[in-house]
């Protein structure tokens, strides 16, 4: 039974981005004004981005995450069938964290139309204003060695390759942010609790910025990232994004778990890379040394050769950097 | 052991303990012991320290470990160096990578020389490929040395931290 508070959020969510009258949903749901002002001031209190527009009404003005819509879309057997949609939280992997410490449930989706503490690397923070941005985690409890984990990163990337193929060309800056233009799009990050030999949970987070327009960056992150607003030039539907990144990813990981088949994951890696057949800056700790990325072997480690070296190392630590870019990347 | 008593019997970390001096004592260069899911396996190579092998939760926690937990633990390697003080006990790296010792570089370390850790404590976190990984303690003590600093790269195995634990 929806409460009249949910029936509202639910009519808004059918409109949006359009706004729709109080008097209009106080017939449609049959109660009285006062009733949806009172509706409206606790969604808004929960951090729903909703504006009054005048004698028009009220309004989600941004395409809002649906979990009925992106159910209509999903094809997945396990992977969101559990799904919990919040208008704001501090981070959608630190909540996921929380709930899997206390009992992982293998598939479960978070997602957040805006995090107030988005978790990068090195605790770096992002900004995802309401609306605008996807925050998206999921709770997996795979049965596979730790050491096996850090290749999930990758099927996610390569998932969202292929969830965005037919909108965008974007590329894999190895290993964990999807990149189109030279600027950030999407930052993955994957954090697992486990044993010598055994997980108990993997968290994977995805930011993916969807309708965030130039003018709502900050002038530094203008230079670094963008969005597919920008890139396409028009709004997209985040459901559909979000039930086509979790119906392909779903594809790989459970043909990865079953067979530890890797390979299509690499394919895309390589095929989709930012990185192979650049000049690159490689930082660890306290170092940073010229190299050219080579390739992504088999375990999925960056192949690069070092300044003055004629053999190929690989790498599975520290940070990459493409020279002469003034981006992000 | 009969097959219908589903109950095990589990190597207490005095045992082993034991075992490992009567082993290495005796002339043989292996040993090898199964019990249900529980495994031992003691081996000798010339002028090395016998190396053990057992599921690691079994020997911290002998009375704890659920027996569940216990059974499904795969068996894994480990070596018992002849410390100076048998109850420092080393935590070693479970993979290759960055060692953080603080989730982000505002916050305090996990853990410092002199606290008291849990099984369930964090101890440090360890990145590699943009995976990372927080690390348990999985034993109770407290922790006597910190071996690697903040950033440093470490190798599978590598000697994490030295934890004295309770004997």
């Amino acid at each position: 039974m929806k409460t009249t508070k949910q029936k509202i959020l639910h009519l808004l969510i059918k409109e949006a981005p359009n706004a729709l009258s109080g008097e209009k949903m106080g017939q449609l749901l049959a109660i009285s004004r006062t009733a949806i002002w009172k509706g409206i001031q606790s969604l808004k209190d929960d951090g729903y981005g909703i504006v009054s527009q005048g004698k028009n009404g009220y309004a989600l003005p941004y395409l809002p995450i649906d979990e009925a819509k992106i159910r209509q879309q999903l094809k997945t057997h396990f992977l969101g069938q559990k799904m919990q949609v919040f208008p704001t939280i501090p981070s959608t992997n630190v909540f996921a964290k929380e709930e899997a410490q206390q009992k992982p449930e293998n598939g479960k989706v978070y997602l957040a139309e805006e995090q107030t503490l988005g978790r990068g690397r090195l605790g770096r923070v992002w900004s995802s204003p309401k609306g605008k941005t996807i925050a998206l985690s999921m709770v997996l409890t795979p049965e596979i060695p730790p050491m096996e984990a850090s290749k999930l990163t990758q099927i996610v990337a390569a998932a969202f390759v292929e969830a965005t193929k037919n909108i965008a060309d974007v590329q894999i800056k190895w290993p964990n942010d999807i990149v189109i233009n030279g600027k950030k799009l999407c930052g993955i990050l994957t954090e697992i609790s486990a044993e010598l030999t055994q997980i108990h949970y993997v968290v994977i987070g995805i930011g993916i910025n969807t309708n965030l327009s130039f003018e709502e960056m900050p002038p530094d992150i203008q230079e670094k990232a963008t969005s597919l607003l920008q890139v396409l030039g028009k709004e997209i539907d985040p459901n559909h994004l979000i039930a086509s990144f979790l119906t392909t990813f779903e594809k790989y990981y459970a043909a990865f778990i079953a067979t530890g088949n890797y390979q299509p994951t690499l394919q895309i890696c390589r095929q989709h890379s930012a990185v192979i057949g650049k000049e690159i800056y490689v930082i660890q700790q306290d170092s940073k040394r010229l190299a050219k990325a080579v390739d992504i072997d088999e375990k999925g480690q960056l192949l690069v050769q070092f300044e003055n070296e004629k053999k190929t190392t690989p790498i599975f630590a520290g940070e990459v950097s493409i020279r002469g870019t003034q981006g992000y990347i | 052991m009969s097959s219908e008593n589903k109950e095990q019997y589990f190597l207490s970390y005095e045992e082993i303990k034991e075992l490992l001096e009567v082993f290495s004592q005796s002339e043989a260069s292996e040993l090898k012991l199964a019990m249900g899911d529980q495994k031992l396996k003691l081996m000798k190579a010339s002028n090395q320290p016998a190396s053990v092998v057992y599921p690691t939760e079994t020997l911290q926690q002998p009375v704890a470990a659920p027996l569940s937990q216990v059974a499904t633990t795969p068996v894994v390697e480990a070596n018992v160096q002849p410390a100076e003080d048998p109850n420092l006990v080393e935590i070693k790296s479970e993979m290759v990578g960055t060692f953080y010792s603080k989730p982000t570089p505002d916050e305090e370390d996990y853990v410092h020389v002199g606290m008291n850790i849990t099984p369930e404590t964090t101890i440090c976190m360890i990145e590699a490929m943009k995976l990372f990984n927080e690390v348990k303690s999985e034993l109770s003590g407290q922790i006597a040395e910190v071996l690697v600093s903040n950033g440093q790269m470490v190798e599978y195995g590598q000697p994490l931290f030295k934890v004295r634990t309770n004997g």
